[in-house]
Formats: structure tokens, C-alpha cells, sequence
């Protein structure tokens, strides 16, 4: 019988009375929230599905009822299974999955400190609104306007405030710290030089796109704010977030746009991998290579500029196309700089690697070994380092993928040296993917000119992203999207590296925290705009060390 | 490639004077050198005020709000352009039906006086004909009249006006009263 | 005798004025192996004195690290300043001197980071112990061969009993140890800014940064002028040129040894003594049997 089926007996065996219904790769199913758990159980573990995210909704204003959407990935197979439960209005509590699905925990506080609802079985903390928020001010609840400033009395939070079990001296690496390019606060327990436990605190620079993108804004305007999520891998938002509206809506764009899209894609993953080489060494204090590294993504950043009108951000993306063609004379070029880009980026490899020091300090570090991995459900070069073997590109294929070969580069060690090679790898299928799509590249329009949006029509859109797989989960309204979450793929990275710094010397601490590659800006999602125009940051830890 | 393909000698890491010695110094004076912007490249835009016909069709589109139709009289719509705004996406470009914004590859914007940054047309209102009042702008009543005849009748009546029209024009043809 | 006055005073006014220039230099030469232009060489001094007009913080420890860190400039002065003019005046017992007052030097600097009570200065200078249990101690060792070797604590000019290959292996580790002494890449691993934010200095600013910065960069030159004099010392007779040879080599030992460091990467506390005793104990030994079979 064949997979969808197989889902459908699977949750009907558990829940008999589940309201299922199945849009082209996807599996929604609305269940009762007693038998919520088990069916995660079935699902994670008996069929062996990756977690992808949750995301609540208030949906008070179509049924009355706050929702949550667990979202399961079934990679093997390329399906979305999507698990749906209501919450009472007055009193919104839902049975934790954390203990059965350890991946959920961060997305299961998302929802308590942004919409409310508790969850019950499980210890529950502030997660991505600072300390001081008003307790029951929860910003994704309809009723609750974009711009609302509460009055607060911003407060420091003292180091070590997690609990008291853990030993050793504690060391801040954040909120600024000359390793790390975005604030984010790492608490390092050390004894000697060994790190013996790690608390996270991140979430600094949230800034609340997804309730603009539903109240502010209009289909196509988010787009543009999609694209700033991230300063490195902003076009894959855009891409994920079309991408979710036109399968929502069921628009099917031109051949020539999917193709352009993929094209500007790897090229992304190119600027962006190398971006991260350079940063890595340059943590190693071999600043050669990053200098060296950084020049040739120049040759990059000129092509991105050149085929889309901007070295970042490039803002081509709209819901039925892409909004800037390719000529011959660029195609031209494109390959020109690929060719100089490979040669010279194979000769700096190899001088990076014959550095002693460097090999040194990279094999053996910050080890994730496979079951937890596994358990956490990581994404990207941090999963294929660890011997899992997922990408998004080759087996939920979007855009033009499905007509291009390449292989995908998986390591089993799981330390530092593995997560390097892959992504050295995978700029070179990069390459080839993009030499691949210029021949191919199909004749015709770029946009569809007219199309129709209707409400209340739901959709997941997963796009392998430089960092891993990044989830849009859309929700249509009129004129805007009404619900619009998105997990970013360092979100679900970042629990891993409990796991990969333990017992760790410090000094490799910061290259073990750059090795899954952190983009905070994607993770966090507040700035205060005051009526000015100017940028106001929330300044929640004031660190002093005493 | 693995890392075996990758042939390790001791002194390999020497290679990196090699590549340095063949690239030179790519380092560029800027700004007493050109920079590096590609003819692609997305500026500043600006706005022909010979064309612009105020009809908001940008406001609507841009994502920012950087323009934004305002009163800077009684009555009298202009049109802002904010660059502080302005993320150079050009969507206004895309949008507009008449073709008066124009993209330009200039960046070079920073100035210490913020008046600097704000471009206004200001457009010269329609009058109603009938009650007087100031509405929309005059180019708008003329680009609608060439791209549909038939609204020239009412193309100089203010909504409340036109709206009474109808209601009226209703009232005498059915009969009743409009309550 | 006067004349050897002038030229102390002129040696000992470049030995001051030099070291900044010349990691001017060496940041060019480090621009141009990044494919670079770099700043301009002055732009060392220009960067102490930007220090020195900044306001002055009292770091966490209180006033006594502010008179530490005058003791450890003054001491790192006194060293060259002894140490060009001990050569100049041909002082018999130079070497035990230059050992003494650069031991001092390391004490003190490895010393005051403890004082602050900012953990990444104790991480740095814990470090920076361990690096100079290896280093420091090998440094003294390898003089106090030399002086056993050559049968005298001081200079023998121009004598060709030193052309013997025990001798000659001893002064080639003494460059090796120049060059882990600096303090540069891979063995800057107090400092190392992106795992430890500073590491040993990060409480100083201001005035107490430049005073310690000014003393990191007199110790460079200091230790490249030791090596740089024993191996001038059998081809030279005359105290005075021995010193223009040696300041002229210690210049272009500068320049190379930033060249190598621009090469290499950061190294890790606990890695390091280990592949630096890989270098020392062997050479050591060789040269030790090499003495003792009559080379």
C-alpha cells in the first residue's frame, strides 16, 4: 500500500475519529488532544519521522479554538505529516511531546510565550521574551496590536540563574564577544580548561516578523521582509515563504522562475559556505585563509549582484515568479567566474589543510554523536556531519531540483573536521548544480501575472538552506497571510551543542559554537520602532561580572 | 572531495605565499577609486514629477513605507519619498502606471541634513464641482479620463458628492425614499 | 670612553623608538600575504599614542595593578637598556644579567592578569604560566649550556672556539625559543582574541594597554637580540659592530618571523608544550653529545 495510506491507518489506529485530509505532499490530520502523544510516538519513532517544528495559531476569530500544528517530516519519502490540535479559549493547555520528541522543546515554549498555551508534563521557562515582559501580554494573539510598547522596568538577568546543579566556574561568551558576529549568550562551566556544562540564552534580537507579516503587511510586501530574516541566507526565506503562498494557493509558477530561483539559491550556498570557511579559520587565528577564503566569495558576491541587482538581499522574489531574467551574455559570465572560483578555492583548501595546527584543532573537537543527533532531529551540515543522511533538496525536491544530479556529502564522525569537509563538499555539487540548471535553463516568462489567493488554505514549504532545512508553515487570509511561523534552521541546531560542547577544552569552544554555522538572526525573530523611524534595541541581560 | 584525495606534505601551508604573490593587493581605495557596483546595481530612485500622477499605486506597494502620500496643505496630496527608508527593491518601479519612477545606481546617499533624504511632489488637488472640496489630485482625474471616456462626467465630483449622485440617480428611477 | 657613552645612548634611543616600527612592518608584511595594503607603518606608534591620551580606567584589582604594570615597563626598558650597554662596555657576566632580568620580565607579566579576578585574564594567564614553564625554563637551560659550553658568562668576541657544532646547535634553538617567546601566532594562545576576548589583558585600557603593549613589543626585540649576538659573536671582533650586526639582524629576524606567523595557525594550551618539546629536547640532546664526543 502505499506511504500516504500507510500514515492514514497509522493515525486512524490511534485516533479513529481524526479528521484527515491530504493536499499534494503533505498529511493533515486534526486530533484530540489526549491521544496527541501517542500519535507522536507512532509517528516519530515507529515511522520514523524528523520533527520539523510546531506553531500555534489563534484562531479564535474562525473557530473559537487556539490551535497548535505539529509538523513532521518524512524525508525518506518526501512528506509532511501535519498533526493539528485544538486548545480551550479560556484556559489553553495541551500535553507536552518533549519527553518522547526532545526536538520540540523550543518550539513548545515559542508557543507558551507568544500565544499562551500551556503545556502540561513538562518544566516550563521564559524562552524568547525577555524577563520583564508583562505576564499576560502574549504578542501573536490577534487582539494584541504590532505596535503595542508595554511599560516595563528592564531588569538584568543574573548569571547562573538556571538552577544550581552545575559546577565549575562560569564563563560568558556573549552577549558581545569578539568570536561571535550576532549577541547571543553562551554560560560556559569550566573546570580548568575543560567545559563541563553549557546554558544557552538566546533570542536577544527578536523582532516579531511574523506578527508583522500578519498584520502590517500584504502578500507580496513580505517577500521583502522574508528576505531580511537573515543577512547571509535571506533569499532562501523568500524563496520558502513564495514558495508556501503559491502551494497554499495553488499557483504554479513558470518553469524559467523555478530555475532562476534554484540558480540564486546555490549560488547563496556558495557566499555562504565560503563566508563560513573563513570565519572558521580565522577563530583558528590563521587569518590568511580567512582573507583568502573572503576574496574569492568576492567573485560571488559580484555574480549575485550582478544577476539580481543587489550583493545581499537580493529581493527578486515575488509570489508567482521572479522579477529579473537572465541573459546570455550573464549566463556567460556566470560560468567564467564559477570556473576561477573552483580553481583557486581547491588550491586555498588545500593550503588550509597542510596548516598543522589547523587539522589539529579540527579533528576530534565537538563531537555529535549520532543518536543524539538523531534525537534532536538537527538539520543541514550539522545532521550530514553526523552521519545523517538529509537534504531537503534531494528528497522533498522543490523548485528546479528535480531536474538536476548531485550528490549528497555525508561524514560519520561528527566532529568539527566532518562538519568542515561537508560544507567544502558541498560547494563543489554547488557548482556543478549550477552548470547543471544554465543548461537546462527552459525559454518563457518569469511571473504569472494573474493569480488568486483564497483564504484559509494551509501549507508547508521546506528549502534546504546553507545551514540546514528551513521550514515555512503559512496559514492565507485576505490580503495578507493570517498565520506565518517560521523555524529557521539554527533553531533547531542549537540544543545539539549542549551535546558537542561538553567536556570540550574552552579553547575550542568558540569554533564548536561557529561549526553549525549560527545565524541568530534567523533564530530570534524585538526592535522597537519608535514613531521616528529609529531603531530602538530591548536590551535584556546587562551583564556585570563581579 | 575526501580527505584523502587532499595529498597532505609538510610544508604545504607554504602554498599560501604563492596564492598571495599571484593575486596582489585587491584592496580598493575607495572612495578615491571607483566602487565595485555592477551596472545591475539597485539605487536610489527618482520620481519624475512631470509624470507622477499621485494615485499611490507605490505607497501600496512598498514594503518599507518609505513612500507615503501626505497632506502638506489642506487638501493638497504629495507625495514623500523617504530614502532613510528605502530599501532599493524597486517594486515601486514595477508598479507605477505611468512609468515616473526612474531606478538610479546611486548609494552615496549620507549627508548630516536629514531634509536632504525626502524627495516631495506636491500635486495640485481636484476641485469638486459641485461642493467645492479638495479631493485626490488633478493628473489622476485626467490619466482615468484617458484610459476610460465615460467617467468624465463624474471624474470632477468628490466621492461624497458622487456617491449622492447615484443614491439619488437610484431614488429617481425606482422611486422611495433612500433612508 | 666617551665615545661608547654616545653610542649607548644612540643604541639604547633606537632600541626604544624601534620595536613599534617594526611591528608596523611586520603588519604590512602580514597585509600583503593576506593580499592586502595594510596600514600604514607608523600606524603602531600612532596606535600607543591613542592609548596613552585615553582616559585612564582603574581595572578590577585595584591600584596595585596600575604600579605592577609601571614595574613591568620599567623592567622590560631596563632589560635592553642593560643589555645594549653591558655588550657596549664588555661586562664580563652579560649573560647570567640578560637571564636574570628577562626571567623578571615573564614573572611579572605572567603575574598581574591573576590580580584582576576576570576570568578570562586567569584562563589567559594560566596559559601563559604553561607556555613559560616550557619555554622560559628551556631558555635558561640553553644559556647555562652556552655558558658551560664556551667556559664563560659573558661575550668572547670574535673567538673561533665557537665555531664548534654544539655551540652553533644551541644558539639555532635559542631562535626557535625567540620566536615562542614573541608571543605570536601559533603561540599567542594568552591572548587569543576570539576564544578569549583578550584573554590575559583584558582589563587593561587606556594608558595601562599601551604600557603593556609597549612592553610586549621592547621583549620581541629583546629576544631577538640575543640570539642574533651569538651568532655574530665568532665572526666579529669589536663590540660596537657586534651590536650594529646584531640590531641589523634582529630586524630582518622581525620580518620573518612575522612572515611564518601570518602562515600558521592558533595553537591549543594543550598541544603546544608538547610540540615545542618535540624541537627542544632533541636538539638539546644532540648538542649535549655532540660536547661531550669533543665537537
Amino acid at each position: 500500500m502505499d506511504i500516504i495510506s500507510k500514515y492514514i491507518d497509522t493515525i486512524k489506529a490511534v485516533e479513529p475519529k481524526a479528521d484527515i485530509h491530504v493536499s499534494d505532499d503533505t498529511v493533515y490530520a486534526t486530533v484530540s488532544s489526549s491521544k496527541l502523544r501517542d500519535l507522536a510516538k507512532a509517528i516519530y519513532w515507529d515511522m520514523n519521522c524528523f520533527f520539523r517544528t510546531c506553531a500555534g495559531s489563534d484562531e479564535r476569530s474562525i473557530n473559537g479554538f487556539y490551535a497548535l500544528y505539529h509538523i513532521f517530516g518524512d524525508d525518506n519519502n518526501g512528506l509532511n505529516i501535519v498533526l493539528k490540535v485544538y486548545a480551550d479559549p479560556n484556559n489553553p493547555t495541551l500535553p507536552s511531546i518533549v519527553d518522547i520528541v526532545p526536538a520540540a522543546d523550543w518550539c513548545e515554549m515559542e508557543a507558551r510565550d507568544l500565544l499562551g498555551i500551556e503545556f502540561s508534563g513538562r518544566k516550563q521557562y521564559r524562552l524568547i521574551l525577555p524577563p520583564y515582559w508583562p505576564k499576560d501580554l502574549y504578542p501573536l494573539r490577534k487582539e494584541v496590536s504590532y505596535d503595542v510598547k508595554p511599560q516595563v522596568i528592564i531588569s538584568s538577568e543574573k548569571v547562573g540563574f538556571w538552577d544550581k546543579t552545575s559546577a565549575g566556574v562560569a564563563i560568558p561568551i556573549g552577549p558581545y564577544h569578539p568570536a561571535l558576529h550576532e549577541p547571543e549568550y553562551f554560560e560556559l562551566y569550566v573546570e580548568g580548561e575543560s567545559v563541563v556544562d553549557v546554558r544557552y540564552r538566546g533570542f536577544h534580537i527578536h523582532r516579531g516578523i511574523e506578527k508583522l507579516g500578519e498584520s502590517k503587511l500584504t502578500y507580496q510586501q513580505v517577500n521583502f521582509v522574508a528576505e531580511r530574516i537573515c543577512g547571509i541566507c535571506g533569499f532562501e526565506h523568500s524563496v520558502c515563504y513564495a514558495q508556501a503562498i503559491e502551494k497554499a494557493a495553488g499557483i504554479e509558477i513558470p518553469e524559467r522562475a523555478k530555475f532562476i530561483r534554484s540558480i540564486v539559491l546555490e549560488v547563496e550556498r556558495i557566499h555562504s559556505h565560503l563566508l563560513w570557511i573563513g570565519v572558521a579559520v580565522h577563530l583558528l587565528g590563521y587569518d590568511t585563509g580567512f582573507m583568502h577564503t573572503w576574496r574569492i566569495r568576492e567573485h560571488v558576491m559580484i555574480i549575485a549582484e550582478m544577476l539580481t541587482g543587489s550583493r545581499k538581499t537580493y529581493g527578486i522574489n515575488l509570489i508567482g515568479g521572479v522579477r529579473k531574467d537572465i541573459n546570455e551574455e550573464k549566463k556567460q559570465r556566470v560560468l567564467d567566474v564559477l570556473k576561477i572560483v573552483e580553481k583557486e578555492f581547491t588550491e586555498l583548501v588545500k593550503t588550509m589543510v597542510d596548516v598543522p595546527q589547523i587539522m589539529k584543532r579540527l579533528k576530534g573537537t565537538g563531537i555529535l554523536p549520532r543518536e543524539d543527533a538523531r534525537k534532536l532531529s538537527v538539520v543541514g551540515p550539522t545532521a550530514r556531519g553526523s552521519g545523517l543522511d538529509r537534504d531537503v533538496r534531494r528528497d522533498l525536491p522543490y523548485a528546479a531540483y528535480g531536474y538536476v544530479d548531485f550528490n549528497v556529502p555525508v561524514y560519520d564522525d561528527g566532529d568539527n573536521l566532518s562538519r568542515f569537509l561537508v560544507r567544502v563538499d558541498e560547494v563543489y555539487e554547488s557548482i556543478s548544480i549550477i552548470r547543471q540548471l544554465l543548461d537546462q535553463l527552459p525559454q518563457g516568462p518569469v511571473m504569472i501575472e494573474e493569480f488568486d489567493i483564497p483564504e484559509g488554505r494551509m501549507a508547508v514549504s521546506v528549502v534546504e538552506a546553507p545551514r540546514g532545512e528551513d521550514i515555512h508553515f503559512v496559514i492565507t487570509g485576505r490580503g495578507k497571510p493570517y498565520r506565518w511561523k517560521v523555524r529557521a534552521p539554527t533553531y533547531q541546531n542549537i540544543p545539539a551543542l549542549r551535546v558537542m560542547l561538553r567536556d570540550q577544552p574552552l579553547a575550542d569552544a568558540p569554533l564548536t559554537i561557529a561549526s553549525i554555522d549560527p545565524c541568530f538572526s534567523c533564530t530570534d525573530r524585538v526592535f522597537i520602532v519608535d514613531k521616528n523611524g529609529y531603531k530602538k534595541r530591548l536590551d535584556p541581560i546587562l551583564y556585570r561580572w563581579r | 572531495m575526501s580527505l584523502k584525495d587532499m595529498r597532505r606534505s609538510r610544508l604545504g601551508f607554504l602554498r599560501a605565499l604563492v596564492i598571495a604573490g599571484r593575486s596582489g593587493r585587491v584592496t580598493r581605495r575607495y572612495p578615491y577609486e571607483e566602487p565595485l557596483v555592477t551596472s545591475d546595481f539597485r539605487g536610489k530612485i527618482d520620481i519624475d514629477e512631470t509624470k507622477c500622477i499621485g494615485c499611490g499605486a507605490c505607497v501600496n506597494a512598498c514594503p518599507p513605507n518609505a513612500l507615503e502620500l501626505i497632506n502638506t496643505r489642506d487638501g493638497y496630496i504629495s507625495l514623500r519619498y523617504f530614502v532613510g527608508r528605502c530599501i532599493f527593491c524597486w517594486r515601486c518601479i514595477d508598479v507605477c502606471p505611468t512609468g515616473a519612477i526612474k531606478g538610479t545606481r546611486e548609494f552615496e546617499l549620507a549627508t548630516d541634513d536629514i531634509s536632504d533624504l525626502y524627495d516631495i511632489i506636491v500635486h495640485e488637488p481636484n476641485r469638486c464641482r459641485e461642493c467645492g472640496k479638495l479631493f485626490s489630485t488633478k493628473r489622476m482625474g485626467d490619466y482615468v479620463v484617458t484610459k476610460s471616456p465615460l467617467v468624465e462626467n463624474y471624474v470632477d465630483l468628490d466621492p461624497d458628492c458622487r456617491r449622492n449622485r447615484f443614491l439619488k440617480a437610484i431614488e429617481n428611477r425606482f422611486g422611495g425614499r433612500v433612508g | 670612553m666617551i665615545e661608547y657613552l654616545v653610542f649607548s645612548i644612540v643604541f639604547i634611543a633606537l632600541s626604544l623608538l624601534i620595536p613599534p616600527l617594526m611591528d608596523g612592518i611586520e603588519r604590512k608584511i602580514r597585509a600583503r600575504v593576506h593580499s592586502r595594503i595594510g596600514p600604514p607603518i607608523t600606524q603602531t606608534w600612532y596606535d600607543l599614542l591613542k592609548l596613552f591620551e585615553k582616559e585612564l580606567v582603574i581595572p578590577e584589582g585595584g591600584l596595585h595593578i596600575i604600579i605592577l604594570s609601571l614595574l613591568y615597563v620599567m623592567l622590560a626598558i631596563l632589560t635592553i637598556v642593560f643589555t645594549v650597554s653591558m655588550v657596549l662596555m664588555g661586562y664580563h657576566y652579560v649573560l647570567i644579567v640578560i637571564i636574570t632580568l628577562f626571567l623578571f620580565v615573564q614573572a611579572i607579566f605572567t603575574t598581574i592578569p591573576f590580580i584582576t579576578s576576570n576570568p578570562f585574564a586567569i584562563i589567559g594567564a594560566s596559559r601563559e604560566v604553561i607556555l613559560a614553564l616550557v619555554n622560559e625554563v628551556f631558555f635558561v637551560i640553553i644559556l647555562g649550556l652556552y655558558m658551560y659550553f664556551t667556559g664563560s658568562p659573558g661575550l668572547l668576541l670574535g673567538s673561533t672556539s665557537l665555531l664548534r657544532a654544539s655551540v652553533i646547535l644551541l644558539v639555532i634553538t635559542l631562535f626557535v625559543s625567540a620566536y615562542v617567546a614573541s608571543g605570536r601566532i601559533p603561540f599567542d594562545i594568552a591572548e587569543a582574541e576570539p576564544e578569549l576576548a583578550s584573554g590575559a589583558l583584558i582589563e587593561f585600557s587606556g594608558p595601562i594597554l599601551g604600557i603593556f603593549m609597549y612592553s610586549n613589543f621592547i621583549k620581541r626585540l629583546f629576544v631577538k637580540l640575543v640570539p642574533s649576538m651569538l651568532i655574530l659573536l665568532p665572526f666579529i671582533n669589536n663590540r660596537l659592530y657586534l651590536l650594529i650586526g646584531s640590531f641589523v639582524m634582529a630586524i630582518i629576524l622581525w620580518m620573518l618571523y612575522g612572515l611564518i606567523a601570518a602562515l600558521l595557525g592558533r595553537t591549543r594550551v594543550d598541544i603546544a608544550p608538547t610540540s615545542i618539546l618535540k624541537i627542544y629536547i632533541p636538539f638539546i640532546t644532540v648538542s649535549i653529545l655532540l660536547y661531550l664526543t669533543g665537537y
